[in-house]
């Protein structure tokens, strides 16, 4: 398993938060909002990958 | 050996990282949360195949047939994904998604151990 993408993701986060502050703080919210969710989905694309890749080696494992 | 440390490490210092994104985007350092426990779980999982060498060698060695180790192991894993569903939904809050995880992990634990109920049920009824 990969370590280095917990520390993408937790990049991606922080990026996100800057992004969102600067964004906010120039007054266009919508913008930033976009901002979250197409990180969420860029993340929640890894995510679902890393689990089921980890449920198909519980399925192998114990043949269920 | 060394699995533990690493998974040690590798939760310690991802748990921190995510309580950095916690206060402005909450959602993004739950599914941080959930990729430390897939690390670690894959991490566990290798460890794990040795193990199950073994238990086939003892298949080997004995009569123990297969057809009861089968639910045993099956019974391993149903446990370890249950409560590894039904804790990351504690971990947002979620305790009616753990529990209907868990109720679930019951029954298919129950129901992948159905035939051993039955050849124990008639075992007993041939003793009487």
């Amino acid at each position: 398993m990969n370590v280095d993408l917990i520390f993408k993701i937790a990049a991606v986060g922080i990026l996100v938060a800057v992004l969102n502050i600067l964004l906010s703080r120039s007054g266009r919210d919508d913008q930033a909002l976009m901002v979250t969710l197409t990180a969420l989905v860029v993340v929640l694309a890894l995510v679902v990958q890393q689990i089921s890749q980890l449920f198909n080696m519980i399925k192998e494992l114990f043949g269920l | 050996m060394e699995i533990i440390l690493k998974a040690a490490i590798v939760g310690i210092t991802g748990t921190i990282l995510a309580l950095v994104i916690k206060k402005t985007n909450p959602e993004i350092s739950g599914a941080l949360t959930l990729i430390i426990c897939t690390v670690i779980a894959g991490m566990t999982l290798k460890a794990l195949t040795a193990i199950k060498e073994v238990l086939e060698l003892v298949e080997l060695g004995t009569d123990f047939s297969s057809a009861y180790a089968a639910p045993i192991l099956k019974c391993v894993g149903i446990g370890i994904t249950a409560r590894l569903g039904s804790d990351i939904c504690k971990d947002s809050k979620q305790e009616a998604v753990a529990s209907s995880i868990e109720v679930c992990g019951a029954i298919c634990a129950l129901y992948v151990s159905l035939p051993l109920i039955k050849t124990l049920l008639r075992m007993i009824g041939e003793l009487a």
